[in-house]
């Protein structure tokens, strides 16, 4: 048995992987071929990793079944309409629920309308019994009455009156004016 | 093949199915096949394919070819992985490829040679299930997709050094415990 330089062996060791990479220099790839010529032990491990990879062929590509591709692409169209029809149907989701929404609301509203005039309705269907059966000649006299006082108060208050503010004559200011320019009525 | 992913997620965004499918055509067998082995669950893995895809389609508008849209694409993959793993944790996942998906021998293999390559299978199978998460899918992205150390650091989101240490320490437990085999036994 071949034994090569012990101290070449350590760095052969540590350089074999890149070796069978290729990523070794020239210079370097010589050396560790004359090396692996030389050093059992070395060639022994170089065989051991080449051996080993190689017998990494035996696994095969593992074939996909026939049916995959229809899968793949069932399962894209499927999903495809299905998303599309999602969206019509939550956008039309959306719409019946603003709609319904808007009914209710505009429902609720007439129905207060509705309420709310039918009392306002019964009201004055009863003020309109009450004047039209007892009162009427009663507020007619009262108007009457009402506005006979409000003349007579108006009446009043032009007698309290003192007086009636003056409304001076253009003309005279004129001469007063004139007056005053010529000193006469300076006293 | 680059180029036309991208003219393709363009023809998407503007809502072209005829692109998503020839998208599928060329992408689900990668997918799908990342997943199932990551996960080693062919009905898990079909999900995620599935899922995958609905992703990508959902995504068309705001894609941006920034990187390459395999970088992309098995982002989404490694992410949808790692849920399912998360989700399942509890649950022993059962490797039904085998169950599901048997290999029909051709008429002339010999019986012999079929059993020990199923034997093989089964052990390279067990082995790269073994490795930890992050191990696992840097293998599985660089040793069956090609994938060079960047482009697998773009999409487990880390340093291109990290991964290199990742898929250099999977090789050596790989060569641990594959170690007695041999190309001849194959």
């Amino acid at each position: 048995m071949k034994q090569g330089d012990t101290m070449i062996c350590g760095w052969a060791k540590d350089n074999l992987l890149d070796f069978i990479d290729g990523e070794l220099e020239a210079s370097q790839v010589l050396m560790l071929k004359k090396h692996l010529e030389d050093c059992d032990r070395c060639s022994h491990e170089h065989e051991k990793i080449l051996n080993a990879w190689k017998a990494l062929d035996a696994w095969e590509d593992p074939m996909p079944p026939g049916h995959l591709r229809e899968n793949i692409l069932g399962s894209i169209y499927r999903r495809r309409t299905p998303q599309g029809l999602q969206r019509i149907f939550s956008v039309a989701a959306v719409l019946l629920i603003v709609i319904g929404v808007a009914f209710f609301y505009r429902g609720t509203d007439s129905k207060r309308y509705q309420e709310r005039t039918a009392d306002n309705k019964s009201t004055a269907v009863q003020l309109h019994t009450d004047i039209t059966e007892e009162n009427e000649n009663d507020i007619i006299a009262n108007l009457q009455l009402l506005r006979e006082k409000e003349f007579y108060d108006s009446l009043d208050k032009l007698e309290k009156i003192d007086y009636l503010p003056l409304v001076e004559d253009s003309r005279n200011e004129d001469e007063k004016d004139k007056r005053s320019s010529l000193g006469l009525l300076a006293v | 093949m680059e180029d036309t992913d991208i003219a393709l997620m363009e023809l998407i965004k503007r809502g072209d199915d005829k692109a998503f499918e020839l998208l599928l055509s060329r992408h689900q067998r990668s997918v799908y096949n990342l997943a199932c082995r990551f996960l080693n669950d062919g009905a898990e893995a079909e999900d995620i394919t599935q899922e995958a895809f609905i992703r990508v389609l959902k995504a068309a508008g705001t894609y941006r070819p920034e990187a390459k849209f395999t970088t992309w694409l098995y982002t989404i993959v490694k992410n949808l992985c790692f849920n399912a793993l998360r989700k399942n944790r509890s649950v022993y996942i059962v490797s039904a490829e085998e169950e599901i998906l048997p290999e029909l021998p051709a008429h002339n293999d010999d019986p012999s040679e079929i059993i020990d390559r199923k034997r093989l299978k089964s052990r390279v199978v067990s082995a790269v299930n073994a490795l930890p998460e992050n191990m696992r899918i840097a293998v599985i992205l660089h040793k069956f997709h090609g994938l060079q150390y960047n482009e697998i650091a773009d999409i487990l989101d880390c340093s291109v050094n990290a991964i290199k240490l990742r898929v250099h320490r999977a090789k050596t437990v790989l060569a641990n415990s594959l170690s007695d085999f041999s190309p001849e036994t194959k």
